[in-house]
């Protein structure tokens, strides 16, 4: 079944093609890993899904909801996660989550599930400004699994992150994928992660979808993505 | 199901979510803690500064009134004509002694004019800070992915700016009554304070109308509270929103009362800032209270305009500013 569907998908900025009439669709469950060097189009791309950008396209739904009709039904299946730290710092994690979770009609109990699931159990009532970057990473998931979303959007989820804190962050979001039947579209630079995690790749350049291919273990990701961008 | 729960909670339940969840970011910062320390300290430092040292001025003369203060009013009485006259033939015919210079009486209702400044300034930066926090860094986009339109939960952050300034007012006014009452002892509110209305003298004891220019106060607070928010909103950093605020706000005034009485052009009086100042209008002993009727035409229904219409520009500034964030920032839930 398939969670989110973009055609046509075009954005510029003045007179610069950002992204060029782009297709795609992801499946429930998939892991697609959207590659590209500085520059392709893979953040304005996540933008104009979210809706954050004003864009032109022929069809882009969340779950058969248009993200410029019913952007709040559509808001309802899909969430984005970035690196930044957005949250309050001299609040405890916990108080940052529980925030969102009464917004969602989410008891306490909910919410400390999801806080194991992502490993913050023991630190959860600390200050945000006591946490790692791995750890707020963590949070972000945490805050973003709160709204049960069908798909969830990360931007360079791996970003400043220690290999052990990576390495949870790939079991992590494999677990949610496999239980939930939640789909991921993540956008990164790392190579060796992404290729451990997911289960499709889109490659991007200048704006235009190069490569769309499934992740097999025989697959080389480097080397395509050296083919295609080279 | 999930979807189901979410949409059980009513729009209201959602913005008093918000709106529990400002309150608690404020209870838990390091500002809350410097503000509140910074209040008890000048308050009580002001009480006890005014009770030992302040010069005598009274309502009815620079004089203190002792035992013998039945004669000092019959004496004054033979000069006395209009309110004045009214007033100490109440004092007389009630056998109440008029509270002296000095007295905390005096302090409660007259003399808050410092403090009054200085809690403006701590509204302001308490707001400018908060809005600016959420402005400067991207935990405002995080307002993104709630359930509620922009507009709302900016409505839950001017109702946060209304508790603020109505719990800064209360909080002067009970600690001047606590510390005055530690300091000065409890008969030092035993006296009234006295207005005239239509030539009939209405007299209040002065504790309320101690609180009476604290609720004056609370709302002159909600609006520079609201007028913080619009500044803070449009220039994004905290200490220059707050000064700005500050200054622009008795400046303001300051203009628009030379220019009503210097050029006689009274279009002014519908603008905010002269209604600003409430409580120095309302109840000022030095009239006796006369201002409160026929000073000049405050309007609460002006400052209520004028409030709409900032929440209003703040909404389409916020807007304006998170969109700008938008197309910057990375953006997530």
């Amino acid at each position: 079944m398939s969670i989110m569907q973009i055609s046509s998908l075009t954005k510029k900025y003045g007179s610069r093609l950002a992204l060029n009439n782009i297709n795609l669709q992801v499946e429930s469950g998939e892991i697609v890993g959207l590659l590209g060097s500085n520059g392709a189009g893979k953040t304005t791309m996540l933008k104009c899904i979210m809706g954050m950008l004003p864009c032109s396209f022929e069809q882009l739904t969340v779950r058969g909801n248009c993200i410029k009709q019913s952007f709040h039904l559509a808001m309802q299946d899909i969430v984005l996660m970035s690196d930044k730290n957005m949250f309050y710092e001299h609040l405890s994690g916990f108080d940052n989550l529980y925030f969102f979770a009464k917004m969602y009609g989410k008891t306490k109990d909910n919410l400390y599930k999801i806080v194991e699931q992502v490993g913050l159990k023991d630190r959860i009532k600390d200050k945000v400004r006591s946490y790692s970057l791995g750890m707020t990473q963590r949070l972000s998931l945490a805050r973003c699994l709160l709204i049960s979303p069908k798909i969830i959007i990360m931007d360079e989820p791996f970003n400043g992150i220690d290999i052990v804190g990576v390495d949870f962050m790939i079991k992590t979001i494999r677990e949610i994928s496999q239980k939930d039947n939640t789909s991921f579209f993540i956008s990164s630079h790392n190579l060796a992660e992404m290729q451990g995690l997911c289960t499709r790749f889109v490659l991007m350049k200048e704006g235009n979808i190069v490569g769309d291919v499934q992740n097999t273990d025989v697959l080389d990701i480097k080397s395509i993505y050296l083919e295609k961008m080279g | 199901m999930e979807m189901q729960q979410n949409q059980n909670l009513s729009t209201l339940k959602k913005c008093a979510i918000v709106y529990k969840h400002e309150c608690k970011k404020f209870f838990k910062s390091f500002l809350f803690w410097c503000v509140l320390c910074l209040v008890v300290v000048i308050v009580v430092a002001l009480v006890f500064q005014h009770s030992y040292f302040s010069r005598p001025i009274d309502f009815l003369g620079d004089m203190k009134f002792g035992d013998d203060w039945r004669q000092v009013l019959e004496g004054m009485l033979a000069d006395a004509n209009g309110d004045t006259k009214a007033v100490i033939n109440w004092y007389l015919d009630n056998n109440i002694k008029p509270y002296s210079q000095g007295s905390l009486s005096q302090y409660l209702i007259s003399d808050n004019m410092l403090i009054f400044l200085s809690m403006l300034a701590f509204v302001s930066y308490v707001v400018c800070n908060i809005v600016c926090q959420d402005i400067s860094k991207p935990t405002a986009l995080s307002n993104n992915s709630l359930p509620l339109r922009r507009y709302q939960v900016l409505l839950c952050k001017v109702a946060f700016v209304a508790t603020i300034a109505v719990g800064f007012a209360l909080l002067i006014f009970i600690v001047t009554i606590v510390s005055g009452w530690l300091i000065l002892g409890f008969d030092n509110f035993s006296s009234v304070s006295l207005q005239i209305q239509d030539g009939a003298i209405i007299a209040m004891p002065v504790y309320l109308t101690g609180l009476i220019v604290c609720l004056l106060n609370c709302v002159t607070f909600v609006f520079v509270g609201l007028f913080a928010i619009l500044l803070s909103t449009i220039i994004k950093y905290d200490f220059p929103s707050a000064a700005l605020n500050f200054v622009l706000t008795y400046s303001l005034m300051a203009v628009a009362f030379l220019v009503m009485f210097v050029y006689d052009v009274h279009w002014v009086e519908f603008l905010p800032f002269i209604h600003v100042a409430l409580s120095t209008i309302f109840i000022d002993p030095s009239s006796m209270g006369n201002r409160m009727f026929d000073g000049i035409g405050f309007s609460f229904a002006i400052l209520a305009f004028w409030s709409v219409v900032i929440v209003l520009l703040s909404i389409y500034f916020n807007g304006v500013k998170l969109k700008k964030l938008n197309s910057k920032k990375q953006v997530t839930i």
